[in-house]
């Protein structure tokens, strides 16, 4: 998936009104919460058939970081 | 010869808790009553009132049930809950005491949770064909508000207490088709209460503990993470063992979580929209009561007939799971 296009798509699925870089800090985010979490698994799930852990997602403090988990040959 | 569900009644403590309620108590908190509503699909839970159990809510739902069933026909008690009024004796005795059945009923407590429903099928419809009874209260009733921290907003804006009484029947017809089970133990500690058993029993030095060890805790993330890598697999092999296709089946009722889960699990599985139940706005999510009170639910509105073949899914603590196709 082209890195543009990840960060759209998530910014849609966190229901944030402002662009997501590579470097916005999660806790940054007005919306993000447990409910937040969720939301993410389901799309990390929808679009890279991935599973991301508990201990992943406590650790992830960036977007960056989200897409290291991933593993960045998913994206281009 | 088979086993049918013959009648199916529930009950709810009176003692309502709304979103917004339960937002007035929380300090901090970045949920809002719509967010719980839009995210989870609740708007209010209800809660058993102190002095009131598990046990109180089976029966009150079993009175319900017993209306215009000859409760002597009754021969087998099977009681699901994680909240049981004392550790012994087993409160289905109680309640057989309670309800007045007779004394050649046999009766046991099972604990388990949003899995409880379809095991309690499985024991049910073993005893029956097995003749060892022939018509069996199944009762799931649940209290996990009496385990939740009262500063956990998070967990006391999912769940709800709840009762549900299930009759089943040996019948002529077979309304109960093959159940499959399955467990992974490996997932004990994403949904516990872990102090309090006898594992670490309540002392001095436990009550210390921190936030979550007296209470339920729980891991969303890992919860969600078990459902999503098992549910479409269990779909698959109730399906497989049943001989059915996913279009072969009219509706389909899992275990209510949250309106999320629900959905995303819907559109993985390819489940179309009208067939699947989704309705825990007004008893948020009552663990092994939620399928049989989706049934009864479903059945009043008219989403389910008389022919219809049902898929109902039960998933979580444990980690435990189960399905089954129910012809209605």
């Amino acid at each position: 998936m082209e890195t543009k296009t990840f960060l759209l798509k998530l910014q849609e699925a966190l229901g944030e009104d402002e662009l997501l870089t590579v470097d916005t800090k999660f806790e940054d985010l007005s919306l993000f919460d447990s409910m937040a979490i969720m939301m993410i698994i389901a799309f990390v799930d929808e679009h890279f058939r991935q599973t991301i852990s508990s201990k992943q997602l406590n650790e992830m403090k960036t977007v960056g970081d989200l897409i290291s988990i991933i593993g960045l040959d998913r994206f281009h | 010869m088979g086993v049918i569900i013959s009648k199916i009644s529930i009950y709810l403590p009176s003692q309502i808790l709304t979103n917004d309620d339960l937002l007035l108590e929380a300090e901090g908190t970045t949920l809002t009553s719509q967010k719980i509503y839009s995210k989870l699909g609740i708007k209010q839970r209800h809660i058993a009132a102190d002095g009131e159990t598990s046990l109180d809510l089976a029966y009150n739902a079993c009175i319900n049930v017993l209306e215009n069933f000859i409760k002597e026909n009754i021969d087998f008690l099977l009681f699901c809950t994680q909240s049981p009024d004392y550790i012994l004796p087993t409160s289905a005795c109680l309640l057989q005491d309670k309800l007045g059945l007779n004394t050649k009923t046999g009766a046991i407590d099972f604990n388990l949770g949003c899995s409880g429903y379809i095991y309690g099928l499985a024991l049910a419809k073993g005893l029956i064909e097995a003749g060892v009874a022939s018509n069996i209260l199944l009762v799931t009733a649940e209290t996990y508000s009496k385990m939740l921290n009262p500063k956990d907003v998070s967990n006391r804006s999912i769940f709800g207490d709840g009762a549900a009484a299930t009759i089943l029947s040996r019948s002529n017809d077979n309304g109960i088709f093959h159940i499959e089970l399955g467990t992974d133990g490996s997932g004990f500690s994403n949904l516990i209460v872990e102090n309090g058993g006898f594992r670490n029993p309540l002392s001095k030095l436990v009550l210390q503990n921190s936030f979550k060890n007296n209470y339920l805790d729980m891991n969303g993330p890992e919860i969600f993470n078990f459902t999503l890598d098992s549910v479409p697999k269990l779909v698959e092999s109730v399906l497989k063992k049943n001989n059915m296709n996913l279009t072969d089946v009219d509706y389909f009722i899992f275990h209510q979580a949250n309106k999320f889960m629900l959905e995303y699990l819907r559109t993985k599985i390819g489940i179309a929209r009208e067939k699947f139940y989704i309705n825990l706005e007004r008893t948020g999510n009552t663990v092994s009561a939620t399928i049989p009170i989706g049934l009864q639910d479903a059945q009043e509105k008219g989403l389910i007939r008389k022919g219809d073949f049902v898929m109902l899914c039960g998933f979580g603590v444990g980690y435990s799971w189960g399905a089954t196709i129910i012809k209605i």
